[in-house]
């Protein structure tokens, strides 16, 4: 019987080295691991006796120890965990550490080459999910299941059924690939691929760069997915080889795989994308949403913080003003992006537009100024959950999400609205 | 709380579809210390006034996508600051179903269950005779049976202690403590 993605990648790190099929239950061994809230994980080892934190780590050269999410540490129990990390990494010989690095930890698994294709890579947050934009099998964890991991380099998984995606279309050059995972998830609902893996393939699915192919496999996880794969083109190649990436065995599947489900969309006829508070699949074409008054418009995080994300505000914004009394930001995802945006020029045009430049990470996040009830915010980022933006003291704000070109449209205006003209379609 | 080997009995608190893991334990509201902040701030987004009126041992009924979003340890452990003794659902997130058993929260995927009970109504959950039992109208489901993988975590009381377990067999143990003098 031929094999999916997952069931390829899966039995390949099968610890007892048979083949496997969607429904088995196995443990696996682990290509890569990437930890982050390392101060969490290390309190687990302290509970267990040990006060110096891990005894142990499985292997130095594949755990990817970063200080990301927070930073820089204004808050005592960030820069205590910076602190210890370091520690930690020097006394347990961790190579690839990043001390208080301002950037979001999957950027920088991208950037510096730290994920391969066909690899098992494990992190402890959701969207760890998105490197299988590269081809490779990774997903999110929680601390103790990290901290298992990161003494033993294994982990139990069940085998996933997959569900093939494939795009039809060209994609070119619109929608992006936000559109695409909003239109899937209103679609089909925001847990149909619950705990199953996802294979996008298609014309449309070929055609996309590298950057459209992040947003969706991060999204994968809105849609309740274990893994979500891209196959390796020339395009992941490239972009894995300009990264100096060692040597890779990509995964394909056979052409006889069995998938539990297909699902088949023409991107050229669906138009861009809304998903309304306070769900992932709460999802309308921007018609539906035109003249929502914003207060806030947002571009960034692991999902939309790439260059091509913010060369496409720029595009927009050049010689045109934010709208009066909307706030504006836009975050890179990581210091090399922001440097790529740097020398493009794009960060002036940000500026002179009215944009308000963030540094670098997940702050986009968290550290805007926070959407209050009375407010709404389009967000180019990954959530539009309930209190996102402000915890459960601000549960009525009215978060939005939509592609770059959506809310930099919007920001613009001052309302939501189609951003066809902007674009020049 | 954490084993599958005694029935849990308990007033049922229900909630919705996509309950994300920003409502379990998101920020808000800041006490002392950070376990009360997680405490008090658990679902209170959805229902102000939950925190004040749930008590030990009480259950969580929930819809499909239970614990999507972020993969929040502190959603769980939220919850079991809260008190709450197991957690029943249409479907749950994967994160969040690993966390839980991670945590040795015991939680039970049981289709059919938002309309077996009721908000408020006593429940009990007999994970050794396989069955949920709404003492209130009569009615039971049945529960199915946990991956023996699954089961050893949760009799070992939690991954952690299993973490602690392995690395005795390797011969690594936590150093003693120093005494003064
Ligand atoms: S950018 Fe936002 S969603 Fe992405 S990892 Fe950081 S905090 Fe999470």
């Amino acid at each position: 019987m031929g094999q999916t993605m997952a069931e390829k990648v899966l039995s390949r790190q099968n610890i007892t080295g048979e083949p496997v099929h969607a429904g088995d239950v196995i443990d696996a061994k682990l290509d890569g691991l990437m930890v982050i809230t390392y101060g969490k994980v290390r309190a687990l080892y302290r509970k267990l006796g040990f006060p110096d934190g891990p005894p142990k780590v499985f292997d130095t050269d594949r755990v990817f120890l970063l200080n990301d999410h927070v930073q820089p540490g204004i808050k005592l129990e960030v820069a205590q965990q910076a602190y210890d990390s370091k520690l930690d990494a020097n006394r347990l010989d961790i190579t690839n550490f990043r001390d208080s690095e301002m950037g979001i930890c999957h950027q920088m698994m991208l950037d510096y080459g730290y994920v391969r294709p066909g690899e098992l890579v494990v992190g402890n947050d959701s969207h760890t999910i998105s490197y299988g934009a590269i081809n490779a099998a990774s997903t999110g964890m929680g601390n103790t299941e990290i901290a298992y991991a990161l003494a033993f380099g294994e982990l139990f998984f069940s085998v996933p059924e997959t569900i093939k995606v494939v795009l039809r279309g060209s994609a070119r050059p619109y929608p992006f690939g936000k559109d695409v995972i909003l239109y899937l998830a209103g679609q089909y609902g925001d847990s149909f691929a619950q705990d199953k893996s996802l294979e996008f393939v298609g014309s449309a699915a070929d055609a996309m760069d590298i950057t459209s192919r992040l947003t969706i496999a991060d999204h994968a996880v809105e849609v309740g997915a274990k893994f979500g794969f891209f196959r390796a083109d020339d395009k992941t190649r490239e972009f894995v080889d300009a990264r100096g990436i060692r040597p890779y065995q990509t995964v394909e599947a056979d052409p006889d795989a069995e998938y539990g489900q297909t699902v088949e969309v023409d991107v050229d006829d669906i138009g861009f994308q809304v998903a309304k508070p306070f769900r992932f699949d709460n999802v309308v074409p921007v018609g539906e949403t035109s003249g929502v008054r914003i207060d806030q418009a947002r571009i960034g995080s692991c999902a939309n913080g790439r260059f091509e994300d913010i060369e496409i505000a720029a595009r927009m914004l050049r010689g045109r003003k934010v709208a009066k009394g909307v706030k504006f930001y836009i975050a890179p995802a990581s210091q090399t992006v922001y440097l790529e945006c740097v020398r493009a020029g794009l960060i002036e045009t940000l500026l002179e537009a009215g944009v308000q430049v963030q540094q670098p990470g997940c702050g986009i996040c968290q550290t805007p100024q926070i959407v209050l009830n009375e407010e709404v915010c389009i967000t180019a980022t990954t959530r539009n959950y309930r209190g996102r933006f402000g915890g459960a003291t601000s549960s009525e704000a009215q978060v939005y999400l939509a592609s770059p070109a959506t809310v930099t449209a919007a920001a613009i205006a001052g309302e939501i609205t189609d951003p066809s003209e902007l674009l020049n379609v | 709380m954490s084993n599958l080997t005694t029935a849990h009995r308990g007033r049922a608190w229900k909630f919705g579809d996509s309950v994300d893991t920003n409502q379990l334990a998101g920020g808000g509201l800041v006490a002392e210390t950070m376990n009360e902040t997680l405490r008090i701030n658990c679902l209170r987004g959805l229902r102000p006034d939950f925190t004040e009126h749930v008590a030990e041992g009480d259950i969580l009924v929930a819809g499909k996508n239970f614990g999507c979003g972020s993969s929040r340890q502190t959603a769980v452990e939220a919850l079991q600051l809260c008190g709450v003794s197991v957690t029943l659902v249409e479907s749950v997130a994967r994160i969040h179903r690993r966390n839980s058993i991670a945590l040795a929260l015991p939680l039970f995927v049981v289709p059919g269950i938002t309309e077996l009970v009721n908000d408020g109504d006593e429940i009990v959950v007999d994970y050794p005779n396989r069955v949920v039992r709404d003492l209130t109208t009569g009615a039971g489901l049945p529960l199915a049976t946990l991956p023996p993988s699954v089961e050893q975590i949760y009799e070992a009381g939690g991954l952690l202690q299993v973490i602690g377990a392995r690395l005795a067999q390797e011969g690594i143990t936590p150093p003693r403590p120093q005494r003064a003098g």
